[in-house]
């Protein structure tokens, strides 16, 4: 559905996006991931036709999308600070939308109104909470029915049920309408539970992307004893990212295959093994750890 | 309306128009408040009093073409140019707006076409509601001129808003937006104005500031569009009425026309500025929503701008806070290095501010390319250099072009009184280059002035004119201390001329007829005058003409001439220097009349001339002396 190649944009002398590529598949949820200040909403504001890369290429549908006005009827952006008007209630906005969007389905905005008794369509949406206001967003860029949909921290500022509604309704229109869903967050607990691909981003380029259960997948936690205190020596076969010894419990965090890894350890003969699958906050904090971004301790 | 070639929005035009009503409820209100009520209210008196049609005519006319006042629409496009515009300035609904499936040429078209129809439509709905006013009280005859002002506020509209609308483009800021509209609409006339007022303080031989002149410039005119509007739009009520016909009074509005239609030129830039901001709008950088300058080549530009006017704007303003009543308006030589001073300091100020408003930050201290600034300070001292030198701005004629030069001197009488001498013409390539060089040595000289002349004890001067091909005009006034070496050589240069008759009447001054002349007595008093205050100076008496319409003849002027010029040659007239004694001051024109006036001081020695006076019965000789009605000639009472 998208393909970035050698995405470059700079802001002055600040290199925002230096040679960024990634792939985003058709029907997928792909997460973007990385620190503040990666590139992130950046790179989605290029997908969103908002910015124009200073070189490199971007496509959705094979199409470039910047001052594409047909290839950007296929999608909806979420902005992380959404916009608008002043004085607009959702039913002045839902005709706005109506105006702009050859797509958009009042019915399904009708349907979907019903999801979120909270927002009233009759109130000034500026003087709406911002979970509110985020709800309305959501409502107005799903009944564009885009064929992608591009959030930025959709869910910063809403509470759990909210939350878990939102991704309901996101996922669902995901397998009913095969929509793509390009979603940056922080929330990396709440990306692993929706997302099938992920990106990670640092100092304005993908560094790594993977479907998550390969990600999960190539790193391995591990908790192994041995009867004497040294570790046998892995690294001329496997990465290891981090290794942490409590008493006799060695703890690492290896880069490979699994089953590989766990076959090549049992000729150790260690006194416990125990293989953990990686949650992808970890995943986030060792990639980066390589890249210097590592957690520091911090006395104060 | 939603087609890829579509170049039109529906909904974002509407939701503009609905808005930003109040903008054009406002336009409205002022419609109403300023045209429509006053004339409503003034036509019923008017019909209460029994007034004519012309009385109705006449204010009628007013109203109209006072409603279309050019500082107002500029001032209401930039308004609503940055008013539609305004999400540009703001990130978020930049970023919104600009994902929407819409090309940027159909999202500023339909942002633009609102914006023009929030300033067309509230001007034709009060235009309408006049026609309707002016046809009910039966003067129907000025709905043309209603339509003729109509026409002239579309073309007026459509140019300041296309205007605005580039300016609006140009930065990522409202305020800034307002800012290089004012300085886009005054830069020519501003810049104009302040080289003006600056040169008069040190250019020496400026020919000084005046305000008029430089409005009346053609191309500070059209450059300074809401100048051009106001004089070719905007004229007295009552403009174009023609008269009465068959007891009617109408107007002859073809005058209206010729002048309304030179305004149609403004058409043409109308539209290269919507081209220009359409351009500018699709290869603006969206990231740019907040800044001063929305793109990279516009900041040293702004720069530019910023630093050369306000740094010339402090100059000009310190002097004359701190300065203007201590130096010498004549001390040219240290104003100009106080002011050279002032613009150094104006420069590095502002070019830190210019830096801080780019930067939207106090601290660019590091920011600063501090060799920018140093060349920039090099090159406006370099500027300024230049202007002193009289290369820009007041510099000499092409020499290749003058065909006659002219020299006025201007000195201290004997009791301290100011006297200008004859105008002494000077042809030929030889005589020219003379003036060419006397004149670069008068500037040499006053550039370096440090003198304290006053014109309230005395002023002398030297006034130099060079008559060009094509019928232009240079002249240049230099004021110099009156024992100034370049004074003194200016009339040994003068004085050295074979002929001065020829250098006061031109080389056909034997054969002249004159057809205008005058006869002035003037004398010399105690000094004490009737209100009791003192002066001892030349006194003058009522004037006597000698011309057609008086009854002395040709013959007599003829003479009177004659006997001037033989004085003259004889050495008897001094034609450099008035002495303040009993004397005539006989005045002498061209044949056509064409030359000035040469006014020549006839004294005691000066017999031909007395002798035709006598004749006048201006003068009586007797006793070995000729006596005038005011006493006796070449003494002092």
């Amino acid at each position: 559905m998208i393909q970035g190649k050698d995405i470059c944009k700079k802001f002055g002398d600040f290199k925002a996006l230096d040679h960024a590529g990634f792939h985003v598949p058709k029907g997928a949820v792909y997460g973007l991931v990385g620190p503040n200040g990666a590139g992130k909403s950046t790179l989605l504001r290029h997908v969103a036709g908002i910015f124009r890369q200073d070189s490199g290429e971007l496509l959705v549908d094979g199409e470039n999308i910047f001052e594409n006005p047909s290839a950007k009827s296929k999608i909806a952006f979420i902005p992380d600070d959404i916009f608008y008007f002043r004085q607009a209630n959702l039913k002045e906005m839902k005709k706005y939308y109506e105006g702009i969007y050859a797509t958009f389905d009042t019915e399904l905005f009708d349907k979907l109104l019903e999801c979120f008794p909270a927002v009233d369509r009759k109130r000034n949406i500026r003087r709406m909470s911002k979970g509110m206001q985020k709800q309305a967003a959501f409502l107005l860029a799903i009944s564009c029915k885009p064929e992608l949909l591009i959030l930025d921290e959709p869910v910063d500022g809403l509470d759990p049920v909210m939350r878990r509604q939102i991704w309901n309704i996101l996922l669902n229109a995901v397998s009913e309408e095969k929509m793509t869903v390009l979603v940056s967050s922080h929330n990396l607990r709440e990306l692993e539970d929706v997302c099938d691909h992920v990106g990670i981003m640092h100092k304005g380029q993908v560094i790594l992307e993977r479907s998550l259960s390969d990600l999960q997948g190539s790193v391995t936690k591990l908790q192994m004893a041995f009867e004497g205190d040294e570790l046998p020596d892995i690294t001329g076969r496997f990465e290891v990212m981090n290794h942490t010894k409590l008493g006799k419990v060695h703890t690492l965090i290896v880069k490979g295959d699994q089953r590989e890894l766990g076959d090549y350890l049992e000729t150790f003969h260690p006194l416990v093994m125990d293989m953990l699958p990686l949650t992808l906050e970890e995943i986030f904090i060792y990639e980066l750890g390589g890249e210097n971004y590592e957690v520091k301790d911090i006395i104060l | 309306m939603k087609s890829k070639t579509s170049f039109f929005n529906k909904m974002i035009f509407w939701k503009d128009i609905t808005r930003f009503w109040p903008l054009w409820t406002l336009q409205l209100m002022i419609g109403f408040f300023g045209i429509i009520a006053p004339s409503l209210s003034q036509l019923s008196y008017f019909e209460s009093s029994d007034a004519g049609n012309k009385e109705k005519l006449y204010y009628m006319s007013g109203i109209i073409q006072g409603s279309c006042l050019s500082p107002y629409i500029m001032g209401i496009c930039i308004i609503i140019a940055i008013s539609v515009f305004l999400y540009l300035t703001r990130e978020r609904e930049a970023y919104t707006i600009h994902s929407f499936p819409l090309k940027r040429t159909q999202i500023f078209t339909s942002h633009y076409l609102a914006g023009l129809v929030m300033l067309v439509l509230p001007v034709l709905a009060v235009q309408v509601v006049l026609v309707l006013i002016v046809m009910a009280h039966g003067i129907s005859g000025i709905i043309s001129l209603i339509g003729i002002y109509i026409l002239e506020w579309m073309i007026q509209i459509f140019f300041f808003y296309s205007l605005a609308c580039a300016v609006v483009m140009l930065t990522g800021n409202a305020f800034m937006s307002l800012v290089i509209y004012g300085v886009l609409n005054f830069l020519v006339v501003g810049v104009a104005m302040l080289y003006s007022m600056l040169a008069d303080l040190f250019v020496y031989g400026n020919q000084g500031f005046s305000m008029s002149a430089l409005v009346d410039n053609r191309i500070i005119k059209v450059f300074t569009p809401v100048i051009f509007f106001l004089t070719h739009s905007f004229h007295r009520d009552g403009y174009g009425l023609y008269g009465v016909e068959e007891c009617e009074t109408y107007l002859d509005f073809s005058q209206y026309m010729t002048d309304i239609a030179k305004t149609a030129v403004y058409l043409i830039p109308a539209v290269l500025l919507v081209v220009l901001a359409v351009g500018l709008y699709r290869i603006r950088q969206l990231e740019a929503a907040g800044d001063m300058i929305a793109f990279p080549w516009g900041r040293p530009v702004f720069r530019i701008v910023f630093v050369f006017c306000s740094s010339l704007i402090f100059a000009a303003a310190i002097y004359a806070i701190c300065f203007g009543n201590i130096v010498s308006n004549y001390a040219y030589g240290k104003i100009f290095r106080i002011v050279l001073m002032l613009v150094i300091i104006g420069t590095v100020i502002f070019y830190l501010i210019g830096n801080m408003i780019l930067d939207k930050t106090f601290f660019i201290w590091k920011r600063t390319s501090y060799w920018r600034m140093a060349l920039f300070v090099v090159l406006m001292v370099l500027g300024l250099l230049e202007v002193r030198n009289g290369q820009m701005g007041s510099h000499l004629p092409d020499k290749s072009r003058v065909q006659r030069a002219s020299i006025t001197l201007e000195y201290d009488g004997d009791s301290g009184n100011v006297y200008e001498s004859p105008v002494f013409y000077l042809t030929g390539r030889k005589n020219i280059d003379q003036v060419f060089k006397l004149n670069k040595e008068i500037l040499k000289y006053g550039r370096n002035m440090e003198g304290e002349l006053d014109a309230s004890s005395g002023q002398n001067s030297i006034q130099i004119r060079y008559y060009l091909s094509g019928g232009k005009r240079r002249a240049f006034y230099y004021p110099v201390e009156s024992k100034a070496e370049v004074l003194k050589k200016t009339k040994e240069f003068l004085g050295a001329q074979p002929d001065v008759c020829e250098m006061l009447f031109g080389k056909e001054y034997e054969t002249k007829l004159q057809k205008n002349m005058s006869i002035t007595a003037a004398y010399v008093d105690d000094g004490t005058l009737e209100d009791g205050s003192y002066s001892a100076g030349l006194q003058e008496e009522d004037m006597q003409e000698l011309n057609e319409q008086s009854t002395d003849g040709q013959e007599i002027r003829n003479e009177l001439y004659h006997a001037v010029l033989k004085d003259i040659q004889e050495g008897k007239c001094d034609v450099f220097r008035q002495k303040e004694v009993n004397s005539f001051e006989i005045g002498l024109t061209g044949e056509n009349g064409v030359e000035v006036n040469q006014s020549i001081q006839i004294t005691e020695k000066c017999t031909n001339t007395l002798k035709v006076l006598e004749k006048l019965d201006c003068v009586k000789y007797s006793g070995n002396q000729w006596k005038m009605a005011q006493g006796i000639v070449g003494q002092k009472n």
